[in-house]
């Protein structure tokens, strides 16, 4: 479990988003420094435009840094060798509607020199792995966006790789398609595979990952176990109930953080706060409140460390 | 190389699977009928008119073709990010670029030998002299200034920050690439001297598309387009030429960020 497969040193990434005549450069990736360790399932979080698949791209080599090095199973990410171990899946993967799953399948596994003999075997095997037999042979422009991403991970098991680099595998797909994605990731993990994916879904993170990295603004903030985490942060509970406005100050001399969003007065407070919460809220709201959510002690950690970097910001 | 070839066949497959290039099919038919029917009307200008046109409508044929192919291409890998999967498999980025190129060209000469070959037995069945050896030959130098043009669009695609920019410069590039001669020609009579200098410099960088055109050849009856210089010289131009301009591309698709 100690030999690293990926590894980041000091990366940074700069866009240009600027004109010729007007050039300008937004940083997408901040001084980032982690490793992948051998058999481990890594799960990046962040916020939309937090730098997650400008990382996956740098990890794959379509995108080149800046500052830094980057070696992927011990090589540069350009080196043939390396990616012929790696499995990547792109976020919302496009292939071209008039060929079907088996031909686009049979195409990258030929770039893979699969044997030909064997080849359309463990097409059809990978198809009915990610639940697309029905459909393996019709135009891909008859597929959901959901089925588009089942073909996108059937490319990335076609090889057997020895690690897998996943951007947003559950975008697209509806929940029954995302917990078959969640049983996927779970059963390479148990042959032995590592994996390192991007993801919104912080319940599905904390469900699979053995570790968490957290990215805000380009900057890798956070990376730990996922049951440090839990162990070090409690989960929340938003209660919520209709009010007026100048209810403001008397929910200001409380201790949990409250907002008010539409009419409904949001207070997020300590799930082990819950029952002095409710008794605190109950004269205001004129009844008890509703619970609207529970919070992960993930989700909790997240935000934490979203308003720490805010604030050295 | 294997990979190369593999992404050139799948280009080929996938380009021929594409609604746009069947317009593209129709069209050259339509012109292959009315080179037959002008070769109908039987007087020797005409007929030597119909082999004008049919030299043309496999120029045509195979600059649209090209075109097309790389447009498609172009447009799935910076819109639809295809290339975002196939670049991380194990090949070469000068592969797929390669790849590509070959892909187009191969589409565009089953296009032009479909024509030819259709052309033949349109004119074979009204008994009608269109079709021999020289307009063979001079259609065997049109395709090997289409694989040129699929370099230089295979060029600008690279370097063209969007599809229809990439579209325009090949085009300037191949209606410019007629006119090479009347550029010297200009040149002549141009008294400024920074003038005459830049358009010198136009000369010699652009693609000379008037080499594999033999009508002129053709033209004069009897007269063998395999004499002197004439063919081997434009074949050596468009591999030196179109593999200059594949290297400076790849140079280019090397770096860039995807």
């Amino acid at each position: 479990m100690d030999e690293d497969v990926l590894a980041f040193e000091g990366v940074s990434k700069r866009y240009r988003t600027g004109d010729f005549w007007r050039p300008l450069k937004a940083q997408a990736m901040r001084q980032v420094s982690f490793s992948l360790r051998k058999g481990e399932v890594f799960g990046l979080v962040g916020l939309n435009g937090a730098g997650k698949s400008t990382l996956m791209k740098t990890a794959v080599g379509l995108l080149h840094p800046d500052e830094g090095t980057v070696r992927l199973l011990g090589s540069d990410p350009r080196d043939r060798r390396a990616r012929r171990r790696l499995g990547y899946l792109p976020e919302l993967p496009y292939f071209p509607g008039y060929l079907s799953a088996v031909e686009v399948l049979v195409y990258y596994g030929q770039l893979h020199r699969l044997p030909r003999a064997a080849l359309k075997r463990r097409v059809l095997d990978v198809l009915a792995q990610v639940g697309l037999e029905q459909a393996a042979f019709d135009p891909i422009r008859r597929y959901s966006k959901g089925m588009q991403q089942r073909v996108g991970l059937a490319q990335t098991l076609l090889h057997d790789p020895e690690l897998l680099l996943l951007d947003e595998p559950m975008s697209g797909l509806d929940p029954l398609g995302m917990k078959e994605m969640r049983d996927i990731i779970l059963a390479q993990r148990a042959a032995g595979k590592t994996i390192f994916f991007n993801s919104h879904g912080l319940a599905e993170v904390e469900r699979i990952c053995d570790r968490v990295g957290m990215m805000h603004r380009g900057r890798l903030v956070l990376v730990d176990s996922v049951p440090a985490l839990v162990s070090r942060h409690q989960s929340t509970v938003t209660l919520g109930f209709e009010g007026p406005e100048d209810l403001g100050p008397r929910l200001a001399a409380l201790p949990w953080p409250s907002a008010l969003e539409n009419r409904l007065w949001r207070v997020q407070a300590p799930h082990q706060d819950l029952g002095a919460a409710i008794r605190a809220l109950e004269p205001l709201a004129g009844k008890a409140p509703s619970v609207l959510s529970v919070g992960s002690p993930l989700e909790t950690a997240f935000l934490q460390a979203l308003a720490q970097e805010d604030a050295h910001a | 190389m294997l990979e190369t070839w593999i992404i050139a066949s799948n280009v080929f497959r996938q380009l021929l699977r594409n609604r746009i290039l069947v317009v593209l099919t129709l069209c050259a038919l339509g012109m292959v009928g009315v080179v037959a029917f002008l070769g109908d009307l039987g007087q020797e200008a005409e007929l030597r008119l119909a082999r004008d046109f049919g030299l043309l409508a496999l120029e045509w044929v195979g600059f649209f073709t090209v075109l097309l192919c790389h447009v498609v291409l172009l447009f799935e890998e910076s819109e639809l990010k295809t290339y975002s999967i196939l670049l991380v498999k194990p090949v070469e980025r000068w592969h797929v670029l390669l790849g590509r190129t070959v892909g187009a060209v191969l589409l565009m000469l089953m296009n032009q030998a479909g024509m030819l070959v259709l052309l033949a037995l349109l004119a074979w069945w009204r008994g009608l002299p269109i079709v021999d050896s020289d307009l063979v030959v001079a259609a065997a130098y049109l395709a090997a200034g289409g694989a040129l043009f699929s370099a230089v669009t295979a060029f600008f695609s690279v370097l063209a920050s969007s599809v229809p920019a990439a579209a325009m410069f090949s085009t300037f590039a191949f209606g410019l690439g007629h006119f090479t001669t009347n550029l010297l020609e200009w040149v002549e009579h141009l008294d400024n001297p920074v003038l005459a200098a830049a358009v010198k410099v136009l000369y010699w960088i652009t693609p000379n598309f008037s080499l594999f055109n033999l009508k002129e050849n053709l033209d004069q009856s009897g007269a063998n387009v395999f004499l002197g210089g004439v063919f081997f010289w434009p074949l050596a131009y468009a591999a030196c030429y179109g593999a200059l301009l594949l290297s400076l591309a790849l140079w280019r698709y090397e770096r860039k960020d995807f």
